[in-house]
Formats: structure tokens, sequence, C-alpha cells
């Protein structure tokens, strides 16, 4: 390939690459007015209960990007939300509504610490793989009951999943109460010292699984504008009859996309279990799998904006934890702030999930 | 097993069933207009903190339980002008819904409410005459009053959706909107209605929660039962005389953990086995109710003709 000048059609190209549509720049300038709408709302809500909205705000910016420490801290906060982003970004490009990321998510931090325990302490090199690879399966088996009962029978996904979440959560507690207990802390056995994943940003808690989890975004784009399989999975999102019409198997993509959905869940679970205690924890997600599906929608369902939308809601997240010391107010504004800003920006239809009208169910 | 476990078993089925009740009963009016409300979890635990304060207050069960229906319509107001005068996204936008409630509830909780601990609930009335019926009177006729309400309630909805014209308006809204515009009626309206009446229902059923069963509030004390009442929905096919059956299932397999160590053999599971059951009778239910239809329009934003979006 020659060096290409930039012409309109490396332009289109690349708008399409990116996922900037046509009405890209108004829908940013909604976006905004959006986002000043929910600081003035949640910010009149700080003010009712006495505090100062002002001090609330500076500091959740102080909180989360004020020093290395917490630029680091809010850069692995985005790492569970951009892997359970991508969870939910490619079933809904499908129009399949995974949401239950989260359990997929306690699922591969159970797989991982299957995986870790079972085997005998091999060098972190190999080790640290075939944890990722154990927990990834187990996110993508535990999605792809979802997507199987979805295609064999038409069950709801919706209410799968969410069931599934539960049974989840309750598999990784038994784990901590049943299968590795440990005598101290509500959490399981620790897996060996080489399976921590190395540092690489020293001075914060930076990780490999930042890292891990920018490959993880780079190979979702790639499958999903690049690949047949990610053109199988768009079409079906736009038209399922027309996709059966020309040969597609729906049944099967379905219980795939499910899989590939599961499998970047599960992995967020075996970053958060390598990356902090090395043990599966208590309560170790703060509702990261359903704050993936309100990081999708930012993105427009595009997996690269996953990233940036990722470390926005890490940023508000990390930073909210500094609200109780420094103003007295409860960390939950970090979720208002992202629940309200995403609900101002799907009633503004910035967020846009076509239907032909009679097409579902 | 011998019988007085079968009847404590279901003596606290029927109870712990009320609030799944009440918000299926609530979900099957708003879909039957052809809105799919995934935000039952939110406007849940909006009626459960409603009711918790209330206590605290001092203004009693009773005035929690009658606040939690304004509080619930109010809910309906701004989630039906998303979903009908907006047109955003039912599905995605309910479950962003849920983790606003979560998150407003929890802030209201460690705000006002934290360490005070509810103890009082509602009282069993016993129904003379029937309650001396053996068996069924200590299962069905000992209960407290949202229960009987519940009931009635069923009872209710099933008049309103079936032997009124209001009704039958309803799911025409539900099935073909566009006819239903046809003949003259606005969509829009029957939809706000449909989403205000249900998420009133929903919010009761939150309130009885702390009222009858839980009795008290804790973060996330609906621990996904909004969700299990959008199944139940399903599994009784929009009907609320089936709608209740389910709702008996799911209270029964949740009131079998509290019995597990009189179950014999099965007394050696783990307690998170009996915490998940209902959960997996669930997916189970909604597997084999795989003929169940959802209203044709059920989820699909209207645009009302000339209207532009």
């Amino acid at each position: 390939m020659s060096t290409a000048p930039v012409t309109p059609g490396t332009v289109a190209r690349l708008r399409d690459a990116l996922g900037v549509t046509g009405d890209g720049l108004g829908a940013l300038r909604t976006g905004l007015v959006a986002l000043l709408g929910t600081l003035i709302g949640v910010g009149l809500m700080i003010a009712a209960l006495g505090q100062d909205p002002f001090e609330a705000y500076r500091t959740i910016v102080s909180g989360s990007l004020g020093e290395s420490d917490s630029i680091g801290q809010t850069l692995m906060v985005a790492v569970p939300l951009a892997l359970c982003g991508l969870a939910a970004a490619i079933p809904f490009t499908a129009r399949l509504w995974n949401v239950g990321a989260e359990g997929q998510m306690h699922i591969g931090a159970f797989g991982a610490v299957a995986v870790g325990l079972t085997l005998p302490a091999l060098p972190g090199p190999l080790f640290i793989p075939l944890i990722l690879i154990g927990a990834m399966a187990a996110g993508a088996a535990w999605a792809g009951i979802a997507g199987a009962l979805k295609a064999a029978v038409g069950a709801n996904e919706v209410i799968v999943t969410l069931m599934l979440n539960f049974i989840a959560i309750l598999i990784a507690t038994y784990a901590i109460t049943g299968i590795w207990p440990q005598e101290i802390a509500p959490q399981t056995e620790r897996l060996p010292e080489s399976a921590a994943l190395p540092t690489i940003w020293s001075g914060t808690v930076l990780n490999l699984g930042f890292l891990i989890t920018l490959a993880a975004v780079a190979l979702a784009w790639v499958l999903m504008r690049r690949t047949g399989l990610g053109l199988q999975i768009r079409s079906i999102g736009l038209n399922p009859f027309a996709s059966r019409l020309n040969g597609m198997n729906v049944g099967r993509l379905t219980v795939i996309t499910f899989a590939i959905a599961g499998l970047f869940a599960g992995l967020a679970g075996a970053v958060l279990v390598l990356g902090e205690n090395r043990a599966l924890v208590t309560n170790f997600s703060a509702s990261y799998g359903y704050l993936g599906i309100a990081v999708a929608l930012v993105a427009r369902l595009s997996p690269a904006w996953t990233l940036p939308s990722a470390i926005v809601f890490a940023a508000l997240q990390v930073g909210s934890q500094s609200l109780p010391a420094a103003t007295g107010i409860s960390t939950a504004f970090g979720q208002i702030i992202i629940a309200t800003f995403v609900l101002a920006l799907l009633g503004a239809r910035v967020i846009r999930l076509r239907y032909a009208e009679g097409a579902v169910q | 097993m011998n019988s007085d476990v079968i009847i404590s078993v279901f003596v606290t089925g029927i109870a712990l069933m009320t609030p799944v009740l009440w918000a299926a009963l609530g979900e099957a009016i708003t879909e039957r207009a052809g809105i799919l409300n995934i935000g039952i979890e939110g406007v849940m635990l909006g009626g459960a903190l409603t009711c918790a304060w209330c206590i605290r207050e001092g203004a009693g069960i009773t005035t929690g339980l009658l606040l939690s229906i304004p509080v619930g319509a109010l809910i309906g107001v701004i989630l039906s002008y998303l979903w009908v005068t907006r047109g955003a996204d039912q599905i995605v936008s309910g479950i962003i819904f849920n983790l606003l409630a979560l998150g407003v509830t929890t802030l209201l909780f460690e705000e006002y409410l934290k360490g005070v601990g509810v103890v009082t609930s509602l009282d069993k009335i016993a129904i003379p005459g029937l309650s001396e019926i053996p068996w069924l009177g200590e299962i069905l006729f000992t209960q407290n009053i949202t229960v009987y309400l519940a009931l009635l309630a069923a009872v209710l909805v099933f008049l309103l959706l079936h032997r009124t014209w209001f009704g039958l308006y309803l799911r025409s809204a539900g099935e073909k909107p566009r006819a239903t515009e046809t003949a003259g009626l606005s969509v829009p309206r029957l939809r706000y209605a449909s989403v205000i009446i249900g998420s009133a229902l929903m919010c009761f059923g939150g309130a009885t929660l702390v009222a009858s069963t839980s009795g008290g509030f804790v973060t996330n004390v609906t621990a996904g039962q909004g969700f299990v009442a959008l199944a139940i929905v399903v599994l009784g096919r929009w009907n609320p005389f089936l709608i209740i059956g389910g709702a008996v299932l799911f209270g029964v397999t949740q009131a079998l953990q509290f019995q597990a160590q009189s179950l014999g053999f099965l007394s050696a599971l783990p307690a998170e086995a009996w915490l998940a059951l209902p959960y997996v009778v669930t997916i189970v239910a909604v597997v084999l109710a795989k003929s169940s239809r959802y209203p044709n329009a059920c989820g699909v934003p209207f645009t009302p003709a000339g209207a532009t979006r």
C-alpha cells in the first residue's frame, strides 16, 4: 500500500471505522447539552442535601485525575468497564440484549481461580495466559447458555441473562464459602504469586491488565468491522429475516455472539482477580457488568469508542470514592451521574437503537 | 418431610410471593399496552424506600403503603415521558433506570435511614371461618392484608383488561397501535395511563416488601425480584390468574431455603444452592413457556401519525 493522501474516501472509511455516523456532530452537540443538564441536575440534588456541588465536582476530578496514583486507579477501573462494555456492545449490535455481563464476569473470576488453584504454580508467562483462557472459556460457556436457550426455544435473553447473573454471583459466593475458603477474610485462597499481573507504571496500580484490555478492544474492532463474522453479527441486528434468507444460520450466530460477549466479560473477571488480591473476593465487582451497558451505549455500540467511554465513567466512579471523606456525601453519586447522563442521552435520542415496526419478538 | 414442614413452606411462600405478584400485575398492564418496562426493580426500590421512610418517621406502615402509590405514579410519569414522548429504547433505558434507582435509594438510605432498624411488620389477619379449614386455612386465610389485597388486585386487573372498554383500548395499543390510532384513540395517552397504573402497582409491591417480609430497607433490598416479576408475566401469559400461579411457584421455591434442614437428604446442599433455586426455576419456567407470545407491538416505540422524530 502506498501512502494515500487524505481523500473524501479515506475520511469516509475513517468515519466508518470509528463508528461516527453522518449526524455525529449534531449528536455531539446534543450530548454536551445532556452532560451539562446532568451536571446541573445532580448539582441541584447535592445542594438539596446541604452540600456544595462545586466542591463535590472538584473532589471527583481531583480524586480521579489529580495524582499519578489516582490516574492509575481510574485506568484500572476502566479495564472491567471497557471489557463489560464490549460484552454489551457486540450482542447489542445484533439486537441481542445481553444484560448478563455481571454474571459472566463472576463466572470468569471463578474460572480464573479454578485454573490458578488447580494447576501447580507455573512461571508467569505460561501461567497467566492459561488462567486468562480458563476465565474466558468459563465466561463464554456461561453466556452461551443464554444464547443457546434463545436460539433453541426463543427464551427471552433479557430475563435469562439477568437470572444467570444472580446464579453466577451465588456460585462465586460458594467458591468463597465452600470450595476454596480462607479462614480470615471473605475471599478464596490466594493464587500463587507468579499469577499476579505485573505493574506497568511504577508507583501506581496500573498493571498488564490495561494492555490486555487495549488488545481486546482492538481485537473487537477488527472482529466487528473487518471480518465476515462481524458483518453477519451486524446483519442480524439490522434485519434477522433478510439475514436468514441470505443463508445465515441465525441460531448459530446467536450462540456465537453471546459466547464472544462472555469471553470479554470473563476476561474482566480474570483481570480483577489477578490484578488485585489474586483471589476471588466477596463483592469484587462494583456493578461493572451493568455499568458496562452504559459504557457501550455512550460509545454508541462502537468497539473503538468503548475505551474512552469506559475511562470517563471510571473517572466518575473513582472520583466519587473520595466524596465521603472530603464532603460527607455518598459514593453513590458517581453511579447517579452516569445513569442520569445515559438516560438523558437516550431521551435526547443521541443513542438510538432502531427497529422496524413489528420486527421484534 | 412431614405436613408441618409443607404447611410452613407454603405459608412463607405465599407471604414471599406478594411483592412479586403486585409487580407482575403492574407489568402485565404495561406490556399489554405495548411498553416493556424492564425498570420494575427500580420502581420497587422506590416503594420500599418510601415505606421504610414513613415507618421511620412514625407515620406507620399503612401510610407507607398508601404513599407508595402516588410515588409509583410519579415514577410512571417520568418513565412514560422517556418511553412514550421521547421514544427512547425501552430495554436499555429500563436497565439504566434500575442503576439510577439503585444509586438514588442507596444515597437516600445512607443519608437519612441508615442504622434505623424497622422491626414492626403487618399483623396477620385470620379470616373467621375460612381460617379454620385444615391446611388451606393456615396457608391462605391467615396472612397479612397485602396478600388478600394482591389476590383481589389480580381479579381487578383481569376485569380491567378483559371486561372494560379501557382494557380493550389498552390491549389494542399493544397489539396494533397504528389501527388503534386509526380508530381515533390516542396511543400515547393509553400508554401513559398503562405505565402510570403499572408503576403504581410495582411501587406498592416494593412497599409490601418492607411492610411484610423483609422487615426493613437495606441497599438493593429487592434482590432481583423485579426481574423475577418480568419472567412471571411471560410464564403467566399476561393473564392475571396464571400470573398468581407463577408468583406462588416463585414464593414457594424461595421459602424452601428456610426449611432446608428439614428436607432429609437434601439438607446436605450448600445454602447458596437454595438461594439460587428460585432463579433456576425462573429460567426453566421461561424455557417451558416457549409458546408465550409477547403483545405484538411490545417494546417498539410508537410515532404518532404526522409527528416526526
